[in-house]
């Protein structure tokens, strides 16, 4: 722990601002490079994604955040304190890192139980935590049992036990089924609007969709982009616009001789890049290739994200024939 | 951005932080079952041992009890010329190695299930502070196999005394304070074993390792020096220096009294608190060493 634990700082119990910020986290892992001047912050009242493709440190940024895992160097702090100085953790920080995290044979109430008396709080606040995570009518079989979904809402309730101003959620979304991922998402936002710095990463960006404010976007041990999902987006689109036109081969060869960059979206649908709107249609009046649309490009989330992690990606399958050509 | 108001926990958490997590690993260890039943099969197995030791172990027509009053040539030459040796309680808690082997797989599980699916994580982060959590689970089992050991021994004697009366046999007899001595050291040292397994645990993480170091350590050492039918050579050296050297608690007799010196009749090579302190010195030492590697290995 010997990265956490050198500043003088004491036990505290008094309540901190809800923030959580992470600054110049460097980890090795023998060879290979974890965390690589990890740098952001996470302010209150926002959902704030963490995505990035696996392996780009997402996990072990937060074990270091909660003092689990040492760094070699940098600091994490929870409202200007280090996790490890919180008295009752559990009521400044509510964390999920692995859902699975359970003993078997104990019963999901018996688990929250335990938690709970961890941090003196009862049996009253377990039945609150149960009521709100919709597990009442599970809650006495043993948490082996339970599916990878149902686990992972027992892991937010033992997150949510403490009532903490700051939530921290590894991969919320695992397991769960197309309705849980809805409420989830929705869960999350009404945590955020009460004031609290909610945490979430993925390594699916369509998961947030919806659900984050903010971004932070990394791989390989560092931060790529940190901006709001907007300007992500925004930044994302571009100048490019979509063309749809019936003759795509024979308008893909016009502008790329006109200088665009072209790719194939759709049966009937071109995107194009770095070619002016006007320059477009000048250049495909004049070959005579009829068209029918040009629209402005809005990209999604997960276009935004392809493009930013593009280079960061460790393991990426080779790319499947028929995919878009640049 | 919006500007809403920083959140406030709501909860309302009372003060006393050790005893909240005494309070937590205790609720650890009383919802798993089979930790439980462990416990009380460790009971059952020592009273279990206690009772055939009692009443099938020896037949009443070859045993010889040396009265207080005998002199101790008297006693020896007696002793020889009878193929078993003396009966003395210590006879009756023959199964405190076996009911030792249930705590230690408990003990160990304790500690090994937290690793084995990653909840130590959740553990260290609801109590960041890691040598305190170590504190509270030693004490914890501590102080359940404390309690199996209390109720074990002192079952397996009352029951195997009255057990041995009834078919008329008798045992070397002993003051009450030895014998509160020996009930009171069965307990300390099954308490004392169940602590050291634990540390082991935590500083190798594996159950299966873990039981295999406790059986090879307490319990191989004594079982040697039973089986040899006397404490001489390496089994005497064993019960010096390894965690075995605790079972000397049961040490019921000076050793003058015996014809045959074994652990199973009550001798051992050291007075019973020296033994005792052998374990305890074994266990320090692995606590130290857990504490060390909880604090410095990632979790």
């Amino acid at each position: 722990m010997s990265g956490l634990t050198g500043g003088n700082w004491s036990r505290t119990s008094g309540s901190l601002e809800a923030t959580i910020e992470v600054d110049g986290l460097r980890k090795r892992f023998g060879p290979t490079v974890a965390l690589d001047g990890m740098t952001f912050s996470v302010p209150p009242a926002q959902v704030t994604g963490f995505v990035g493709p696996n392996g780009a440190g997402k996990s072990t940024t937060m074990r270091v955040i909660l003092g689990l895992d040492a760094a070699d160097n940098g600091t994490a702090v929870i409202g200007g304190q280090p996790y490890w100085s919180l008295r009752h953790p559990l009521t400044h920080v509510g964390s999920l890192l692995d859902a699975s995290a359970l003993q078997p044979s104990r019963t999901a109430r018996n688990h929250l139980l335990w938690l709970a008396h961890s941090q003196g709080l009862g049996s009253r606040r377990v039945a609150e935590v149960v009521e709100q995570m919709g597990l009442k009518s599970a809650i006495r079989r043993p948490a082996g049992g339970f599916s990878l979904g149902m686990r992972q809402r027992l892991g937010v309730a033992a997150a949510l036990l403490g009532d903490p101003p700051i939530l921290m959620l590894d991969e919320p979304f695992n397991g769960m089924d197309p309705v849980g991922i809805v409420w989830m998402r929705g869960f999350l936002r009404a945590l955020a609007a009460e004031g609290r710095a909610v945490f979430v990463s993925s390594h699916l960006m369509s998961e947030l969709q919806d659900a984050a404010d903010h971004l932070v976007v990394v791989g390989r041990g560092k931060v790529i982009a940190d901006t709001s999902v907007k300007d992500l987006i925004a930044a994302a689109s571009g100048d490019r616009f979509e063309l749809r036109t019936a003759e795509r081969a024979e308008a893909m060869k016009v502008l790329a001789e006109a200088g665009a960059e072209v790719t194939a979206t759709a049966q009937d649908v071109v995107l194009v890049k770095s070619l002016s709107a006007e320059r477009t249609v000048a250049a495909l009046t004049a070959k005579h290739v009829t068209f029918a649309e040009v629209s402005a490009h809005r990209a999604t989330l997960e276009e935004a994200y392809m493009e930013l992690t593009r280079d960061a990606v460790e393991y990426r399958a080779a790319p499947a024939a028929g995919g878009a050509a640049r | 951005m919006t500007t809403v108001r920083p959140y406030r926990s709501s909860a309302r958490v009372r003060r006393g932080d050790f005893a909240q997590l005494l309070h937590a690993e205790w609720t650890k260890f009383r919802t798993v079952r089979g930790w439980v039943t462990g416990m009380i099969v460790a009971v059952l197995v020592i009273v279990g041992f206690g009772l055939f030791a009692s009443g099938g172990g020896v037949k009443a027509s070859d045993t010889e009890t040396c009265p207080p009053g005998m002199s101790s040539a008297d006693c020896r030459s007696a002793a020889v010329s009878l193929a078993p040796p003396e009966n003395t309680i210590a006879l009756y808690l023959i199964g405190t190695f076996a009911g030792l082997i249930a705590v230690a797989v408990v003990a160990a599980m304790f500690m090994s299930a937290e690793y084995r699916r990653g909840l130590i994580r959740t553990t260290l982060a609801s109590s960041p502070v890691r040598g305190r959590v170590l504190t509270a689970k030693a004490i914890v089992i501590g102080a359940v196999a404390f309690a199996v050991g209390l109720a074990a021994a002192a079952g397996a004697l009352i029951f195997a005394t009255d057990l041995a009366h009834h078919r008329g046999l008798s045992v070397l007899a002993v003051q009450w304070p030895t014998e509160l001595r020996i009930i009171a050291g069965t307990a300390a040292l099954i308490a004392v074993a169940a602590v050291f397994t634990l540390a082991i645990a935590a500083i190798v993480r594996r159950s299966g390792v873990t039981v295999t170091i406790a059986i090879v350590t307490i319990v191989l050492p004594y079982f040697l020096s039973i089986s040899n039918g006397g404490a001489t050579g390496v089994a005497d050296f064993l019960l010096r220096v390894t965690p075995a050297a605790a079972f000397a608690v049961q040490q019921p007799t000076p050793q003058y009294y015996l014809a045959v010196t074994s652990p199973a009749t009550g001798f051992f090579p050291l007075a019973p608190w020296a033994g005792f302190a052998v374990l305890c010195g074994w266990t320090v030492l692995a606590l130290v060493l857990a504490a060390y590697l909880l604090r410095r290995r990632d979790a």
